[in-house]
């Protein structure tokens, strides 16, 4: 894994927000309009400042005021969080009970620790080209699913700036959802399960029947990408620890051991493995026989379980979950959290996404030839960050001119009706489960919160 | 505080009462008779439309296999109603449908599906508008003393589960270097899983931290010793690390951050239902979560030393398979206190099956201390030898 080589100083950060931070086309993203609404000044931003310090429901009235507050406090990075019924800077003046999540982009984050147990290229924090495979494997079906199914379209793909991949869905039926309709689709979405000690950790037939057509859907892109990715790259059933993950998910013990043999004895390819299985099959006399059709279903819940996406179901579960913003930067690689075109993932090579530094260079070459200006308006432009604004731009466009088109089909009353229609429901243990590494860092800070709030009101 | 903990109170009263109110509901609904159900659907306009020829040619075949995966074969002549998704989440929930667009293709045969979820839904609605009222009905002194009672009576007709929570077992308090000889005498086998995990690896997910943590702290494990237990636990960790991460989320779990909610430990139920675990995950019920020969490998290394032998596995793995995992908690319980006197059927006390993992723990440290008790008495009965 290739980290960045200087440290990052608050000074970089700085220079990175002053110059190049995108803030008007993340502002445009989050507030669906040209001036602010409700969508954007009763938004929860939460700052991760120098030293670890977690400060939570920020709030900003314009995209100015925020753009002010970053280069103020100089975080480390922030999240964003939902549309709360009041500003969230205001919460404590609002009659107890009635601050609560109304709107929220339905997100998703796949992880490659996920995948620890099946990649054999790397682990941990560790995430190479190959394993990137996972995750591009995991955004096609995840992108075709979610358009197919819940006819969603408008999607933004966003690395996480390591080893995951952010989904931020801005829909307006999607931004409404609450608690438990994103329960339900996370529940519809999800096929892997089962913990540690689960071997099988696809369940999604009722006794034998043929799989649900959605999965079916989803094995179709699957089947082929299994093939070059667990059986050609990663080599997954080469050792002998590999093949045994691998017999313990086949439910017929004439041909567990008929194979345990064969593989015990000789050096055989993942690919070959995968054909003796096939064979054993036909041994039983085929597809159509009982112990045949067993083999051959469990052949299937094997590419699911080897290549079907494995979600981080809690952060998508719950309207006030915090998810890194775009365009942040990752403090341990550097790397900037950019927008990724899913039509291209395949190509999308994680080492070759614009660093900090990098870019800070590129913007000082860049200016070498050109007039000393005072206001730096747009200097992203002068920098490989370009194509990534612009990408995210487009999807703004789209996102605004439907926005537009539907307010001016149904007046402009709508959007407050569509509020009134949200209940308040709640999540019992909101502060416990979705935001626990982030809510740790609370304790501390106490006093240099305060601090920074006061000298922000300077 | 006071106020928080009161609405947090009725909070859980609505989602009992809700719960109550759609089983009485769905009773009345089925035993009512098919023109009873017509004219219900007539008169409540649900707005459903049914699915026309074109989608059903467009669909056909899937909508045919969507429906038959999860039921009896599928009936060609069969209704669809076509309803946006949002409106049936459950029935999304479990892939019980065909999605298209947003739109959820409910077969004739879950529309009772549909009609619960209406039903629970509008009862909701209508009790937080409810609840948005009552703080001014705070102001007549007729009305809320009658609610109060009311709900009393509810909580104790419904709840089974089981509450002598925040008291420990014999009143004493318990320390982090009890843990482990604790672990090994009195604690169930999702607790005693993870116990294993956390020497083994010297660490815990947070969800497996979340559970076993709870659990420890109504077992008796004060604020101070549990931060010394997982401190010494996470024996990889620094203590920068450990005191940025950890630490607070410690103290939030006994209220002592953030909203300062005085958290339950989790029932089997929660257990059983809420966070299934994840691919590296270890919490979780291990009669449900764990891979049948993992199991019985698990109880054997876990509970061999307290008599638990293989000739016991048959049986506790026919309860497992049936879905009876607290059947099959409750017998290994019942084998590993048989010193105690515990026979098959007596549970954890007069029959009762295991609800609550620490209610297992409290009952075999309660069967402990009563031999403990009987030995002691015994002793000082004895007239010493001269």
């Amino acid at each position: 894994m290739t980290t960045e080589k200087e440290p990052l100083t608050p000074e970089l950060m700085l220079a990175f927000y002053r110059r190049l931070y995108p803030f008007k086309s993340v502002f445009n993203w989050l507030n669906h309009e040209h001036t602010p609404t409700k969508l954007f000044t009763q938004r929860e931003f939460a700052f991760t400042l120098q030293g670890d310090v977690y400060l939570r429901y920020q709030s900003f009235l314009s995209v100015e005021e925020l753009k002010k507050q970053v280069c103020t406090m100089n975080p480390t990075r922030f999240e964003i969080g939902p549309m709360y019924s009041a500003r969230p800077r205001d919460r404590k003046t609002v009659r107890p009970g009635s601050f609560t999540p109304l709107l929220r982009e339905l997100v998703f984050d796949i992880d490659m620790t996920d995948y620890d147990s099946i990649r054999t290229c790397c682990s941990d924090a560790a995430i190479c080209n190959r394993c990137w495979a996972f995750i591009s494997i995991a955004v096609r079906v995840l992108d075709q699913g979610i358009r197919d199914q819940f006819g969603y379209k408008h999607l933004l793909w966003v690395y996480s700036g390591r080893r995951g991949i952010h989904l931020w869905i801005s829909d307006k039926e999607a931004m409404a959802l609450t608690d438990e309709q994103r329960k339900a689709l996370v529940g519809w979405m999800t096929v892997i399960q089962g913990g540690k000690e689960m071997h099988k950790k696809v369940n999604v037939r009722v006794k034998s029947n043929p799989l649900p057509p959605s999965i079916n859907m989803a094995l179709d892109t699957l089947r082929e990408r299994f093939v070059d990715l667990i059986l050609i790259d990663q080599e997954c059933f080469q050792s002998e620890s590999g093949y045994e993950e691998l017999l313990k998910l086949i439910p017929d013990n004439i041909a567990v051991s008929n194979l345990r043999t064969k593989w015990r004895n000789t050096e055989r390819s993942s690919k070959q493995k995968w054909t003796d299985i096939k064979k054993e099959i036909r041994n039983a006399g085929g597809e159509n026989t009982l112990r045949g059709s067993l083999i051959f279903a469990a052949m299937e819940d094997i590419i699911l379980q080897y290549t079907y996406p494995r979600l981080d179901a809690e952060v998508s579960k719950h309207r006030n979950h915090l998810l890194k913003a775009p365009f942040c930067i990752h403090p341990k690689t550097g790397r900037v959290c950019v927008p990724v075109d899913p039509r291209t993932i395949e190509k999308f090579n994680p080492e070759n996404v614009p660093t900090i530094n990098q870019l800070l260079q590129e913007l000082d070459l860049g200016s070498q030839d050109a007039t000393q200006n005072s206001e730096h308006h747009s200097d992203w432009e002068k920098t490989s960050l370009k194509p990534y604004v612009e990408l995210m731009d487009r999807h703004v466009l789209a996102l605004m001119e439907e926005v537009r088109k539907s307010k001016r089909g149904a007046g402009s009353s709508q959007s407050s009706s569509e509020m009134k229609r949200l209940g308040a429901s709640h999540s019992r243990l909101p502060c416990l489960l979705g935001e626990h590494a982030r809510l740790s860092l609370h304790a501390t800070i106490g006093e240099s919160g305060k601090a920074c709030e006061a000298s922000s009101c300077g | 505080m006071y106020f928080s903990h009161h609405k947090k109170c009725r909070e859980e009263l609505r989602r009992r009462f809700v719960k109550a109110e759609l089983a009485l509901f769905k009773i009345r609904y089925e035993t009512d008779d098919r023109e009873e159900r017509q004219e219900f659907m007539r008169v409540h306009k649900f707005g459903w439309a049914e699915a026309d020829d074109k989608e059903m040619q467009l669909h056909g075949d899937k909508l045919a296999e969507a429906s038959s995966w999860s039921t009896q074969a599928a009936n060609a002549q069969e209704k669809y109603y076509k309803v946006k998704w949002t409106r049936v989440p459950d029935l999304v929930e479990k892939r019980r449908v065909f999605l298209k667009d947003g739109m959820a293709y409910v077969p004739a045969r879950e529309q009772s599906s549909i009609v619960f979820q209406e039903f629970s839904s509008s009862l909701e609605k209508a009790l937080e508008r409810t609840a948005k009222e009552l703080p001014r009905l705070d102001e007549d002194t007729r009305i809320v003393p009658i609610l109060d009672n009311l709900s009393q009576g509810f909580l104790a007709g419904v709840s089974s589960e089981w509450t002598s929570a925040s008291t420990t077992a014999d009143g004493d308090e318990i320390t982090a270097d009890m843990v482990d000889e604790l672990a090994r005498k009195h604690f169930p086998m999702c607790m005693r899983n993870l116990h294993e995990c956390l020497r083994r690896d010297r660490h815990l997910k947070h969800y497996g931290r979340l559970q076993y943590g709870l659990f420890l702290k109504v077992l008796g494990l004060s604020i101070d010793e549990a931060v010394a237990f997982w401190r010494r636990s996470f024996s990889n960790i620094q203590d920068d690390k450990f005191n940025k991460e950890y630490r607070y989320n410690i103290r939030h779990s006994y209220g002592l951050e953030g909203k300062r909610a005085n958290y339950a430990a989790k029932s089997c139920q929660q257990i059983l239902t809420s966070d299934q675990p994840g691919a590296q995950d270890s919490h979780g019920c291990p009669y449900r979560h764990f891979a049948p020969d993992n199991l019985q490998t698990a109880l054997l290394s876990t509970y061999s030393s307290q008599g638990l032998t293989s000739s016991d596995l048959p049986e506790i793995m026919h309860t497992v398979k049936a879905g009876h995992y607290h059947v099959a908690c409750t017998r290994v319980f019942e084998i590993t206190h048989s010193a105690q006197e515990v026979k098959k059927g007596d549970g954890v006390g007069g029959g009762d099956s295991v609800t609550h993992p620490n209610q297992y723990a409290a009952r075999s440290r309660e069967l402990e201390k009563a031999i403990l008790d009987a030995r002691k008495a015994d002793m000082d009965g004895d007239v010493p030898m001269s």
